[in-house]
């Protein structure tokens, strides 16, 4: 891992130069919902890179836009959803305009994803073994037996026990962090440079949550591997991620490394979001709520989404939409005061 | 395995040696044949204390949500016996009796949108409370009644009129809440009232229900899975581990100094937002044991990293280690750095 | 262009949106029927069953006949009885000069009377008083044995000959004609028929032997004016001069020369009053039993459960048809009916009641598995906890909430039953002198490759009536869908 202490004012904060290549770039992402209620602004205009090998998290509350940012960046987004405009550029090249063909050469084997629930995510009729293989064979077209072995090394490297025995299995004789754990393996049978984790620990127990980060903690450092992790959990965010986006009604309201984040966060909604969570290591009387509710993607606020919630709004907040401006070298905000008040 | 047998004045809820199984059967062509027992509760004995948050943690199916309705005579017990405010109440005969236990202990549940019958108005719902209870009142003082308890906790007098799909899950969840304290209870057990819910709201949530705690002196079991939340509320916390309660401690004890390694790795798991920690991390081997089969000695056994022979053949005892706090631990760790 | 098609949609779905919004405001139950409302297959389904119904209630206005009023006419080419839809003129169909001489011309299923073809009758009207002529018209002539025979329809099948025909009594006065058919060997038939003056009548008469199956072709056949015992002489029968009659049957007439149509309207009273009756059989034990094996469960549910097992795996049309059979055939349940004063629709009361006793088990499951689900919704728990009594959580959170799925089921059921009721009438179990959907489906068939309308529109109406209910049932399920709240 490579987590580089910094300070806030440096201006340099820097992982490894050849690390620093960006692997993924996406550039004022919007994709809408053609809903019966109306058009949900599920993502509007988000902008964000992954840097090669980097731990990337994306946090926000459920219905923030976080999910289909995700699954925009590999062009999944299924009717009604339309990808309205922007570009995902990985390595390169951007992903919005390849063909389908080209997409799929893509999808799975470099940019490869893992679910909330992995029991959905695997067909119940195959083994977990042929799951596995049947990546491996599309990708690299290797034979069946070879496949299979990459496969069980591929299950061991998760740390399924008795992976041999076991790669014959179906998915429902595993339990659910054995599940995810052959998701994982199934992500990562063909070296994806990048894996996209939605939620991947969200329906488990928190022991269990452990091994899974562990495990994906670990192959991202052996593997060189980014990893885009979505979350809702901020303790997840800080313990495993170098980077955070943090996201509000379908925008990124702010980025930073995540030390910095935790530190000093500058957007009013980050201040208000670590406030409002009970920690583990601190006895708080009282928590600081926030007041209001989720915008409604169909009928935003103008300006500022989160002006209505905000404390130090202004006039300027609801009539402006803030961009992202650039706080420190690693440190963007999108907020019009956020020069002004400090935590 | 009783160590607690002393009952005081001061326990508002007395639980001793209390079980619940759950039996198994595999349906044949005529009769179904009984293969087993789930051991959802298995021998747990406590006192809640007049006045107290009592958190209960554990994962997914340790058996704390059982333990919650047979607490409140919503599950038949299959052993031991739960005694409130002097009377068991288990054994309640008479209609009257079990409508006054109804007035003592309430439930706040985990999923706002399944707990409000969708038939009915906000005002229904909470109404019914002094329909079954009250019934001197008059529809306008039943009106009122709602109308102050909405304003309680966070709602306004309109609200009364509509219908549960039309609140967002914060707004249904204190709705939840309004009708539970419509009864003017003693307990109330919140069964995961959060965990279904957003950061914001839970913090919404949870204030509020510090709020009411304090207002009308209530005593709460709060149940749940993330210990943030309990620690945050609870003044005391136990964790359950396959219906059995193997750790029970003062809320600042049992984070700073765990004694049983379950609960040890259940907190180093819990992530804490501060990247600047550099936490000790314990992994636990494997996934919890089948309820069903459960393993010889100690249940924690095959996952835990200390085990030794004995913890195969006996079972250990919960016991007090230091005052008010107990551990069912053959070997109790002594932590030489925080968890946390 | 690809940013003002977005404006347009913007634009559109913002004013859906808000009508969104006032929709979901209120009641559940009115949520639900707004919703209905939308569903343009259910709204369609609505009306469509409305529709029957509607016909059903009200048979007698709308029926344009006396569903069991002949309407004869001798159309050369078809079975005799059938007309096909549209305005049927006596005159202008009969064109004898056409057939006079065609040899070659032959009815389908009537070999054995020889026909030499069509010609003019002359009868003299003299017998009856004050008639100056009683009109046979279409009639159709054997010159067999050198008499005229004035067999006016014929139709033969394997069980019996009928003959029918059709009289204006052009008179003053009631008269009582006698009919009397020779034979070469057997002493004369004879029936006498009252007809009332200055209308057509229709009549239709099964020549049959002692035994009732026996086929027999008169000699010769008479009218006679009962009172006088003189011979009635039908004379100056002029065909082509004047039209006799104009009776509009838009749906054509069946093999009697009944009225499709009114035929029809009164079938759907039939076919709704036994699907209707059934269902509400099938209710009435299935919704008691769905309740008890879903709130009690353990070992009450598992008989149940067992019950409705057993009553699933009885093939339903084999034990409909030993049933009646058996019915039919015992004595002292004949006694019973003739005293219930049911006797002429046994079948009916047969095929009602069979339909409700092996139509229960769907509702019965529906129920019992709706009430596993609420019974462990957490509001159920809660009603519990409050110290809410068994029967209160019984008919306020429970019963409600099973409301919506029953009102699918019962209308999909309705939709059920008129297609098993159609298919036993088609079988022949129905009651003869009442007309259902099946039976007359059934009657065409034989003949639909030369009459058409007498199969197309039974069926026409059972798919109206089916889809109609299924349809609605199905928009009823949407309405309710509990994933669409």
């Amino acid at each position: 891992m490579n987590i580089v202490e910094q300070n806030i004012n440096e201006d340099d904060i820097g992982i490894p130069n050849q690390e620093n290549e960006i692997l993924i770039e996406v550039k004022d992402l919007t994709t809408y919902f053609y809903t019966e209620f109306g058009i949900v602004r599920a993502v509007d205009g988000v902008s964000f890179h992954i840097k090669k090998g980097e731990f990337f998290g994306l946090v926000g509350e459920s219905g923030c836009g976080k999910t289909v940012t995700a699954l925009s960046c590999i062009n999944l987004v299924r009717f009604p959803g339309i990808i309205e405009g922007g570009q995902v550029l990985y390595k390169g090249k951007n992903i919005l305009e390849l063909k389908d063909k080209d997409i799929r050469k893509i999808r799975g084997a470099e940019i490869s994803m893992i679910f909330q629930d992995p029991l959905s995510s695997l067909n119940p009729v195959f083994t977990v073994g042929e799951q596995i293989a049947e990546v491996i064979r599309l990708h690299e077209g290797v034979k069946k037996d070879e496949a299979i072995e990459r496969a069980i090394k591929l299950m061991k490297s998760v740390g399924i026990p008795l992976a041999r025995e076991r790669v014959n299995d179906y998915p429902h004789q595993f339990s659910g962090g054995m599940r995810q754990r052959v998701m994982i393996s199934r992500a990562l049978s063909c070296n994806p440079s990048l894996l996209i984790a939605d939620e991947p620990t969200t329906a488990l127990d928190v022991t269990i949550q452990a091994q899974i980060l562990e495990i994906i903690r670990t192959l991202q450092t052996d593997y060189g591997m980014s990893v885009l992790l979505i979350t809702h959990n901020l303790g997840i965010i800080a313990e495993n991620c170098q980077r955070v986006g943090v996201m509000y009604g379908g925008h990124i309201v702010e980025t930073a490394s995540v030390k910095i984040i935790f530190k000093d966060p500058r957007h009013p909604y980050t201040q208000a979001l670590m406030a409002a969570i009970p920690r583990l290591d601190e006895s708080i009387e009282k928590l600081q709520t926030l007041p209001g509710s989720v915008p409604d993607l169909i009928d935003p606020p103008t300006g500022c989404r989160f002006h209505p919630r905000c404390q130090y709004a202004k006039q300027t907040c609801s009539e402006l939409v803030p961009v992202l401006e650039k706080w420190t070298k690693e440190h963007m905000v999108a907020c019009h005061f956020h020069k002004e008040f400090n935590k | 395995m009783v160590t607690i047998t002393q009952s005081s004045d001061n326990n508002l809820l007395e639980l001793r040696n209390l079980s619940k199984l759950f039996p198994i059967y595999v349906k044949g062509v005529v009769r179904k044949t009984l293969i087993g027992y789930i051991h959802a509760v298995d021998d747990v004995s406590l006192d809640i204390k007049k006045g107290e948050i009592f958190g209960l943690v554990g994962e997914s199916g340790c058996g704390k949500t059982t333990l919650g309705r047979v607490i409140l005579n919503l599950l038949p017990k299959t052993k031991g016996e739960v005694t409130f405010d002097g009377s068991k109440i288990h054994e309640l005969k008479s209609r009257k009796e079990e409508l006054w236990f109804r007035k003592q202990a309430q439930l706040i549940f985990q999923d706002p949108y399944l707990s409000l019958n969708p038939r009915l108005t906000v005002s229904g719902i909470i109404e019914e409370v002094f329909i079954i209870h009250n019934r001197g009142m008059t529809k306008k003082e039943r009106r009122e009644r709602v109308n102050q308890l909405l304003n309680l906790c966070g709602l306004e007098d309109y609200h009364a009129l509509r219908y549960p799909h039309e609140f967002s899950g914060g707004q249904r969840q204190r709705i939840g809440i309004a009708r539970a304290l419509a009864v003017e209870p003693q307990l109330i057990v919140a069964d995961e009232p959060v965990s279904a819910l957003d950061v914001a709201v839970q913090a919404q949530i949870l204030n509020l229900l510090k709020d009411i705690k304090k207002r009308f002196n209530l005593t709460y079991i709060f149940i749940a899975h993330d210990l943030s939340v309990v620690r945050h509320i609870s003044d005391r916390i136990a964790v359950m581990y396959l219906g059995r309660i193997v750790e029970l401690a003062p809320a600042e004890e049992f984070v700073s100094k765990p004694r049983h390694p379950y609960t040890q790795a259940l907190i180093a798991a819990i992530p804490i937002p501060d990247p600047t920690k550099d936490r000790k991390r314990i992994i636990l081997i494997g996934d919890v044991a089948s309820p069903i089969n459960l393993p010889s000695g100690c249940r924690f056994r095959t996952r835990c990293n200390f085990a030794k022979q004995k913890c195969s053949e006996e079972e250990p005892k919960f016991e007090e280690i230091t005052p008010g706090h107990f551990v069912a631990c053959h070997f109790p760790v002594e932590l030489t750095e925080s968890l946390i | 262009m690809f940013e003002s098609r977005t404006q347009r949609r913007k634009k559109k779905l913002l004013r859906k949106k808000y009508k969104k919004a006032e929709e979901l405001s209120g009641n559940q139950l009115a949520i639900a029927f707004r919703r209905f409302r939308k569903n343009k297959a259910g709204t369609f389904g609505l009306i469509l069953s409305v529709g029957v119904i509607f016909l059903a209630l009200f048979a007698d206005v709308l029926a344009p006949y006396d569903p069991s009023e002949y309407f004869l006419i001798f159309y050369p080419g078809y079975v005799p009885s059938y007309q096909p839809p549209g305005v049927n003129e006596g005159a202008e169909l009969f064109d004898y000069t056409n057939y006079i001489s065609d040899d070659s011309f032959e009815f389908p299923s009537l070999n054995e009377w020889e026909l030499n073809g069509w010609e003019r009758i002359n009868l003299n009207a003299s017998g009856i008083p004050g008639a100056s002529a009683v009109n046979v018209f279409a009639a159709r002539i054997s010159s067999q044995g050198g008499s005229l025979t004035q067999g006016i329809s014929v139709r033969q099948d394997s069980f019996f000959t009928d003959l029918s025909f059709r009289v204006y009594l052009n008179g003053t006065e009631e008269t009582t004609l006698k009919v009397i058919f020779t034979y070469e060997n057997k002493k004369d038939d004879q029936i006498e028929l009252t007809f009332s003056e200055n209308s057509w009548h229709s009549v239709n008469l099964a020549l049959q032997d002692d035994y009732g199956f026996l086929v027999r072709n008169p000699e010769e056949l008479r009218l006679e004016n009962a009172a006088t015992g003189s011979d009635v002489i039908v004379d100056d029968f002029d065909l082509e001069g004047g039209k006799y009659f104009r009776n509009t049957h838009f749906m054509g007439t069946n093999y009697k020369s009944e009225d499709l149509f009114s035929r029809l309207v009164h079938g759907a009273r039939i076919s709704l009053l036994v699907s209707f009756g059934a269902i509400i059989i099938s209710l009435v034990i299935g919704l008691p039993l769905g309740l008890i094996a879903g709130y009690y469960r353990g070992r009450v549910d598992e008989i149940v459960m067992r019950l409705t097992d057993v009553f699933l795996t009885l093939p339903f049309y084999f034990v409909m048809i030993l049933a009646i059979v058996v019915i039919q055939n015992t004595r002292w349940v004949d006694n019973l009916l003739i005293e219930m004063g049911l006797s002429a629709q046994v079948i009916l009361v047969a095929v009602t009641f069979g339909l409700g006793i092996f139509g229960w088990m769907g509702i019965t499951r529906l129920i019992r598995a709706t009430i596993f689900q609420i019974r462990e919704a957490d509001y159920v728990e809660a009603a519990r906890c409050i110290g809410a009594s068994n029967r209160r959580i019984m008919l306020i959170h429970i019963l409600p909430n099973v409301l919506a799925p029953l009102i699918v089921v019962v209308t999909l059921g309705l939709s059920a039953n008129i297609l098993v009721e159609a298919g036993l009438a088609f079988l022949g179990f129905t009651t003869e002198d009442l007309s259902s959907w099946g039976r007359e489906l059934s009657n065409g068939f034989d003949y639909a490759t030369v009459a058409w309308w007498s199969v197309f529109f039974p069926a026409i109406l059972i798919i109206i009536a089916v889809m109609g209910f299924n349809l609605l049932g199905d928009g009823l399920r949407d309405a309710f869908d509990p994933r669409l709240r």
